[in-house]
C-alpha cells in the first residue's frame, strides 16, 4: 500500500462521487422550490438506461447524455404536474414514480436483451489537463479525469451562481419559503416550482448518465443502486446549497470508493455485504447530524393551493 | 392642505358577494393624493374584503376601480403592484430567510438580467429610505429583524415597486407603543412626499391622531366619509362605526361567588414563538362567576389558557385547580377533572375536522364510561349522547355521523361547546369563543356560558373584544404582554381604564 | 372559487370515482402493465387471462397467492396503524429483512427448542427485531428532531444488506455452496402448510387475524382514537390530554413490530431457511397495500389478496409468457402514485364543494384560509 494506492484512492473518490455530487446539486433546485425530490432514484434510473441505449446506437457521448437529461427531465416534468399542479403527495409520488422506473427499465432490458445481458460500451478515457494534472498530490486527483468530471466542476458553482445570485433563483428560494408571499409579489408559484423539480431532473439525469456511461460503462437491473438516496441525504446534510451539498457528496463518493478499495484490497475477511453497508452507514450518522436543521425550507413538501 | 385635491383612486360601486353573505355592498371609496385616509370599521364590517379586491386578491362582483382616472383591470396582486398600488398586511409577506435587500427585490423583472441587480437595488434603497428618512439594515435576515422593522422592510419594499398608495391592515396592532410612534412619523413623511396611504384600523385614537379624512363601514357598506377635523372626537366615530350603543344584550342574575375553583399564585411561562409569554400572574376564580380578561391580541392569551391546561410549561408559580396542585401536571390529567377548554383555534386545536360530530364529542374521554373502557369504546352510548348534545346545544347537522368539516364556523363552535360544557363542569377557560362567529351564534355562546355560571362553574373567558367583556364579566383582567395589569369588579369598569390598561399604563 | 364551473354532473361522476378509487387505481395499474406488455407482443387480454390463470387458476396458483399475502397483510396493517398516526414509517422493508434475520437466530441459535414454544419464539423475536429496527428513526426523532422518513428509508438498504452479511457470514450454510443462505431450519419451526391446499401455510390465519385485531384496535378502542387524532390533528389532540409524542413512538413500534412478524412468518412459513434477498420487495408491496386499502386495515384485507395474487401472477407469467416479473413494480408504482393523485383530486372536489356549502363571513378568514 504505497502512494501509489493513496493517489488512485483519491482519483477514484472524485469519479466515483460525481453521480451523487450532480444528484445531490439537483435535489437542491427541486427542494429549494419546496417540492421534495424523491423521485431522484427513478430518474438516475431512467437517464442511465436511455443513454445506455442511445450509447449503443450511437456511439457518441454527446448525445447518449443529452438524451439520458431530455428523460431525467420528461419523468420529473410528468412528477411535477401530479404533485405540484394537481397536489399530490410528494413523497408517495416520489417513491411510486421510483418503482414505475424501475420495473420500466428492468422490464425493457429483459425485452432489448434478454438474459444475456447488456453489451459493454467503450470506455470514457481520463483527459489529463497539461500542467495542472502534474501539480503534485491534488494534480492527479482532480485533473487526471474523464470529461464528465470536469462538466460537474464547472456545473456547481454555476449551480450555486443560479441558486443564490441570479432573480430566476431568488424567486426559486421563494417558493420554497413562503409561497404565498412569493404569490402576491407576481411570481407563479407553480411555474417556479415546476421549473425547480425539472431542473433537478436534469442534474439526476445527468448524473445517471455518468454512471452509466462512465462509471459502469453499462446497464445493470437497478443500477442506482441508492445514489439517489444519498445525494437526497447530501443535499439536506449540505443545507441545499450546492457547495456545500456537492462536498457532502464527496463524502459519500469517498465512502463508495474505500467499499470499492476494500473490496479488492482487504485482507482481512470482512464479508463484502458489511462493506457495502458503509454509505449507507455515513448516511445514516449524516442524519444525525442535521438533526433538527433550521435551515430547512419553511415550504418544502406543502402543496401551494391558491384561494 | 390649501392646495387643489387630486383624486388619486376611486372605487365605485363595489360589490363583493360570498356564498351568502354580501361583504361589499355598493361600496365607494375616493382617496386623493398625499393623504391618510382611514378605514375605520369593526371585525367583519367589509375592510379586509374592500382592500383585498383593490389589490387583486379578489375579484369583485360588480363596480369600477379608477386609479389616476384610468380604470385598472385587477386579477391578481402583480397587476396592482404594476398600477402603483402596495399593501403591507397585518401578517407581513416576507420570506424569512431572505435578507432584507432580497425580500425588497423578490420579483421584479428588470429588463432582460439574468444576475440579481444586487448593487443598483441596494443604492435605490439607500436613496429611497434618504428621502423617507427610514433606517433599515439591509444585508440583515428578515428574522432576525424586530416586528418594526419588518414592517418597515415592507414599506420600502412597496416603494421600492414605485407605490403611489399604501394600504396598511391593521399596522399598529404588532406594534409596542414606542413602534408605533416611528411608524407615524413615516406615514407623516410619506404623505408630505406626496403618497396616499390607506390605514385600516377599529383603534379610534389612532386613526384620529393620523389620518386626513376617515371612511366609515358597517356590515358591508360604507357608511360615511367625514372630514378629521379637531372637534371630532371618538364617541361620534364610535357611533357611526357601531351603529347601535351596544349590540348584545343578555340577561344577567347577579353573582354570587362560591368557593375558589381555580388559583394562580405568582405564575410565570416562558415565551415561545410570536407568543409573549406569562409574568408573574396571580388570582383567584370562584364558582359562580366569569371573570373576563381583556386585552390586545397576542398579549399573553393563549399562554395563559395554555399554561393553566397543561400544554404549556409552568416555570415558576403554582397553579391550583379546586384545591389541587396541577402545576405542570399532564393535560390528560387536567382534563381527568371536570374541566371545559375552549382553546383559541378551534379548527386546528379543537376539532378534528375528519372525524364524525360523533368523535369529536367523545375525544376527551373515550377510555371512560359512558363513552368506553380502556379497551373498547362503547358506539352505542357515544351516539346517543351525541344525538342529545346536538340537540341540547342546537347544532344544524343531518346527523351525529356528519364530518366535522362539513359544518359551518357557529355549527363548529356549538359542537366544541356541547363538547366542553355539556357535562357538570367547574371549572371553563374559554378563549375567544366568538371568533368568526354572527350574532346568534354570539349570543348562544354567550347564554350557554352564562347558564354554566349559574349551575356554580367557574369561568376564564378570555376576549379581545372589549365589549363581550364588559356584558359577560362579573369581573374583569386586563392582559398586557403576559402580565395581569389589574383585577376589578365589572360594575366599576371604564371604557377609558380599560383601554389605558390594554394599552400598557397603570391607572 | 374556481370550481364553481363545475356542471353537477361532472361533480356527480367525479363524487362516484373518488368513492372507488382504489379500486380504479388498481385498474389503471393493471391496466398500463397491459399496454405495456404489447412491447413483447403479448395482448393485453391475454395478459389479463395469464395473470388471472397464473394468480387464481389452480390450487397451487390460490396457495401462492394467499402465501404472498399473508406477509403483505401483516406488514400492511402495521404501515396502516403507523399512517394513521402521522408516522412516516417506509422503512418496511428493512424491518421485514429483520424479522427473517429474527426468526433465523432463534432456529439457528437453538434448534433443540420445541415447536410449541419455538415458534412463538420466533413470532416474538421477529417482532422485537423489526421493532428494534424502527426504534432507531424514533431515536433519531426523539433526540436529534429528525424525520423518521428519511431514516427509515434508508435503513432498508441497511437492513437487506445486513441479511445479506449474516447469511454469507456466520450464518451460512455449510452444506449448501451455491447460494448464500442458511441451513434449513428444524422442521419444528415451520408453519404447517397443506399440499392439497396448494402448500398454503398457516400464516394466512395469523396474517388476517392480525389485520382483525389492528383493524380493532385502530377503529374501536379508545388507543386506536388517539392514534387516528394525532395523524388528522396533533394540536386537537394535546388540547383533548392525548401526548403525541408518545402515541407517535407506541404506532412506529408496532408498525415496526408486524414488519418484523410479516418477515419471520415469510421465512418459517414458506422459505423455511434464510436466504439472502429472501423476500425482496414484500416490504415496499406493504406500503402500497396499506395506501391501497385506504390505511384502513379492514381494507388492506383486500388489497392484501390482490397483491397477493399480483405477485404470484407476475412470477407465473414471466415463466409462462416470459414477461418479466419486474413488471410488478411497474404496476405498484402506477398504483401507489394514482392512488395519490385521487386522493389529491378529492380533496380539490371536496375543497370546491365546501365553498360553496359553507356560509361564513369570509372577510376575516379570507387571511386564515389563504394561508393553509
Amino acid at each position: 500500500m504505497g502512494m501509489a494506492v493513496v493517489l488512485e484512492f483519491l482519483n477514484s473518490m472524485i469519479r466515483v462521487s460525481v453521480p451523487v455530487i450532480l444528484v445531490a446539486v439537483g435535489v437542491c433546485f427541486s427542494e429549494k422550490s419546496g417540492v421534495f425530490a424523491m423521485g431522484s432514484e427513478g430518474y438516475m434510473l431512467i437517464s442511465a438506461f436511455v443513454s445506455v441505449v442511445v450509447m449503443i446506437q450511437t456511439s457518441n457521448h454527446f448525445v447518449s447524455i443529452a438524451m439520458g437529461i431530455c428523460a431525467g427531465m420528461a419523468v420529473a416534468a410528468v412528477f411535477s404536474y401530479f404533485t405540484v399542479v394537481l397536489g399530490a403527495d410528494q413523497v408517495i409520488c416520489g417513491l411510486g414514480s421510483n418503482f414505475v422506473m424501475l420495473g420500466l427499465t428492468s422490464s425493457l432490458q429483459r425485452l432489448f436483451w434478454g438474459t444475456t445481458g447488456i453489451p459493454r460500451i467503450a470506455a470514457i478515457n481520463p483527459i489529463a489537463i497539461p500542467l495542472l494534472s502534474d501539480i503534485p498530490f491534488v494534480g492527479n486527483m482532480l485533473f487526471n479525469q474523464p470529461f464528465l468530471t470536469y462538466i460537474t466542476y464547472a456545473l456547481i458553482p454555476f449551480a450555486w451562481w443560479i441558486m443564490f445570485r441570479s432573480s430566476f433563483g431568488l424567486n426559486l428560494r421563494a417558493v420554497g419559503e413562503n409561497p404565498s408571499c412569493a404569490d402576491t409579489l407576481g411570481v407563479n408559484v407553480r411555474r417556479m416550482r415546476v421549473r425547480g423539480v425539472v431542473i433537478g431532473g436534469a442534474f439526476c439525469g445527468l448524473g445517471g448518465a455518468v454512471l452509466a456511461l462512465s462509471q459502469v460503462q453499462s446497464f445493470t437491473e437497478n443500477i442506482s443502486g441508492g445514489r439517489g438516496w444519498l445525494g437526497l441525504i447530501a443535499a439536506t446534510f449540505g443545507g441545499w446549497n450546492p457547495l456545500a451539498a456537492s462536498g457532502a457528496g464527496l463524502i459519500f463518493g469517498a465512502a463508495e470508493s474505500l467499499q470499492l478499495r476494500l473490496q479488492i484490497f482487504s485482507k482481512i475477511s470482512i464479508s463484502s455485504y458489511v462493506i457495502l453497508l458503509i454509505p449507507y452507514i455515513v448516511a445514516v450518522v449524516f442524519i444525525m447530524f442535521v438533526g433538527k436543521s433550521k435551515r430547512h425550507p419553511a415550504g418544502l413538501g406543502k402543496h401551494y393551493r391558491k384561494v | 392642505m390649501g392646495k387643489q385635491k387630486e383624486i388619486l383612486l376611486e372605487m365605485r360601486n363595489i360589490t363583493k358577494r360570498f356564498a351568502n353573505v354580501t361583504a361589499n355592498d355598493d361600496v365607494s371609496l375616493t382617496v386623493y393624493k398625499g393623504e391618510i385616509h382611514a378605514l375605520l370599521g369593526e371585525n367583519g364590517a367589509g375592510k379586509s374584503t374592500l382592500m383585498n379586491i383593490l389589490y387583486g386578491l379578489m375579484k369583485r362582483d360588480a363596480g369600477r376601480v379608477l386609479f389616476k382616472g384610468r380604470e385598472i383591470s385587477l386579477h391578481s396582486p402583480a397587476q396592482a403592484i404594476e398600477a402603483g398600488i402596495g399593501m403591507i398586511h397585518q401578517h407581513f409577506q416576507l420570506v424569512d430567510k431572505f435578507t432584507v435587500l432580497e425580500n425588497i427585490i423578490l420579483g421584479l423583472r428588470e429588463g432582460r438580467h439574468i444576475e440579481l441587480p444586487l448593487e443598483r437595488a441596494e443604492k435605490k434603497i439607500a436613496a429611497l429610505c434618504e428621502s423617507y428618512g427610514l433606517d433599515i439594515k439591509i444585508r440583515a435576515l428578515v428574522e432576525n429583524l424586530p416586528v418594526g422593522e419588518q414592517q418597515k422592510v415592507e414599506i420600502v419594499k412597496a416603494l421600492y415597486r414605485d407605490s403611489e398608495i399604501l394600504i396598511m391592515d391593521e399596522p399598529t396592532a404588532v406594534l409596542t407603543p414606542q413602534e408605533v410612534r416611528k411608524l407615524f412619523v413615516t406615514l407623516n413623511r410619506l404623505r408630505e412626499e406626496g403618497k396616499s396611504i390607506i390605514f385600516i384600523s377599529h383603534k379610534l385614537p389612532e386613526v384620529l391622531e393620523i389620518s386626513d379624512r376617515i371612511s366609515i363601514m358597517r356590515d358591508g357598506r360604507m357608511v360615511d366619509t367625514i372630514d378629521n377635523t379637531p372637534d371630532l372626537n371618538s364617541r361620534q366615530l364610535a357611533t357611526h362605526m357601531v351603529g347601535r350603543e351596544i349590540k348584545l344584550q343578555v340577561e344577567k342574575k347577579p353573582c354570587c361567588p362560591g368557593e375558589v375553583v381555580l388559583s394562580l399564585d405568582h405564575t410565570f411561562a416562558d415565551a415561545a414563538g410570536e407568543s409573549c409569554g406569562i409574568k408573574d400572574i396571580s388570582f383567584e376564580l370562584r364558582r359562580g362567576e366569569i371573570l373576563g380578561i381583556a386585552g390586545v391580541d397576542g398579549n399573553g392569551q393563549e399562554d395563559l389558557s395554555e399554561m393553566i391546561m397543561g400544554l404549556r410549561k409552568l416555570t415558576k408559580g403554582k397553579i391550583c385547580i379546586l384545591g389541587e396542585d396541577v402545576s405542570n401536571s399532564s393535560t390528560k390529567k387536567i382534563r381527568g377533572m371536570s374541566i371545559g377548554y375552549i382553546p383559541a383555534d378551534r379548527l386546528h386545536a379543537a376539532l378534528v375536522l375528519d372525524f364524525t360530530l360523533k368523535l369529536n364529542l367523545a375525544l376527551n374521554h373515550p377510555d371512560k364510561p359512558p363513552y368506553g373502557n380502556r379497551f373498547l369504546m362503547n358506539f352505542k352510548n357515544i351516539s346517543r349522547i351525541a344525538k342529545e348534545k346536538l340537540k341540547q346545544f342546537n347544532v344544524a347537522a343531518p346527523d351525529c355521523a356528519e364530518l366535522a368539516r362539513n359544518l359551518s364556523g357557529g355549527n363548529q363552535q356549538k359542537v366544541v361547546l356541547a363538547r366542553e360544557v355539556g357535562e357538570k363542569t367547574d371549572l371553563i377557560i374559554a378563549v375567544y369563543p366568538t371568533r368568526g362567529l354572527d350574532i346568534d351564534a354570539t349570543r348562544f355562546v354567550f347564554d350557554t356560558l352564562l347558564k354554566e355560571r349559574d349551575g356554580g362553574a367557574a369561568i376564564l373567558y378570555i376576549s379581545t373584544e372589549l365589549e363581550e367583556i364588559l356584558t359577560l364579566s362579573d369581573r374583569i383582567g386586563v392582559l398586557y404582554e403576559g402580565v395581569l395589569m389589574d383585577v376589578f369588579p365589572a360594575e366599576n369598569a371604564e371604557v377609558e381604564k380599560i383601554g389605558l390598561l390594554m394599552a400598557g399604563e397603570r391607572v | 372559487m374556481r370550481g364553481m364551473g363545475n356542471g353537477i354532473g361532472r361533480k356527480r361522476i367525479l363524487d362516484v370515482a373518488i368513492n372507488f378509487s382504489p379500486v380504479i387505481s388498481a385498474f389503471i395499474g393493471i391496466l398500463i402493465g397491459a399496454c405495456f406488455v404489447a412491447l413483447w407482443g403479448v395482448s393485453p387480454i391475454m395478459f389479463f387471462a395469464e395473470l388471472v390463470k397464473g394468480a387464481l387458476g389452480d390450487r397451487l396458483a390460490v396457495g401462492s397467492t394467499l402465501n404472498n399475502a399473508a406477509p403483505l397483510l401483516i406488514a400492511g396493517s402495521g404501515t396502516a396503524i403507523a399512517f394513521r398516526a402521522g408516522a412516516n414509517n417506509i422503512g418496511q422493508e428493512g424491518q421485514l429483512f429483520l424479522g427473517g434475520l429474527g426468526a433465523a437466530t432463534v432456529s439457528l441459535l437453538i434448534p433443540n427448542l420445541p415447536g410449541v414454544i419455538g415458534i412463538p419464539a420466533i413470532f416474538l423475536v421477529s417482532f422485537i427485531f423489526g421493532m428494534a429496527f424502527a426504534s432507531i428513526a424514533v431515536l433519531f426523532r426523539l433526540l436529534k428532531g429528525v424525520n423518521e422518513l428519511l431514516v427509515t428509508l434508508l435503513l432498508n438498504y441497511v437492513g437487506t444488506l445486513l441479511v445479506a452479511a449474516m447469511v454469507n457470514g456466520p450464518f451460512r450454510s455449510a452444506t449448501n455452496v451455491s447460494y448464500p443462505q442458511t441451513d434449513a431450519f428444524g422442521e419444528q419451526f415451520l408453519l404447517t402448510n397443506w399440499p392439497q391446499f396448494g402448500y398454503m401455510h398457516s400464516g394466512i390465519f395469523i396474517a388476517v387475524a392480525v389485520v382483525l385485531v389492528s383493524g380493532y384496535f385502530l377503529w374501536f378502542t379508545p388507543m386506536g382514537l388517539r392514534i387516528r387524532n394525532v395523524g388528522l390533528s396533533p394540536e386537537a389532540s394535546r388540547t383533548t390530554g392525548s401526548n403525541p409524542t408518545a402515541i407517535f413512538v407506541v404506532a412506529m413500534l408496532i408498525s415496526g413490530g408486524l414488519s418484523g412478524l410479516a418477515g419471520g412468518v415469510e421465512v418459517i412459513g414458506r422459505s423455511e431457511l434464510l436466504r439472502q434477498g429472501f423476500g425482496a420487495s414484500l416490504g415496499f408491496d406493504s406500503l402500497a397495500v396499506a395506501l391501497l386499502g385506504d390505511i384502513n386495515p379492514f381494507a388492506v384485507l383486500p388489497a392484501g389478496l390482490f397483491f397477493g395474487a399480483l405477485r404470484t401472477g407476475m412470477q407465473t407469467m414471466q415463466r409462462s409468457i416470459g414477461i418479466p416479473s419486474a413488471l410488478l413494480d411497474l404496476v405498484k408504482g402506477v398504483i401507489m402514485i394514482s392512488i395519490m393523485v385521487g386522493g389529491a383530486i378529492k380533496l380539490y372536489v371536496r375543497l370546491s364543494g365546501v365553498k360553496k356549502q359553507k356560509r361564513q363571513v369570509e372577510d376575516d378568514n379570507v387571511e386564515t384560509s389563504k394561508e393553509q
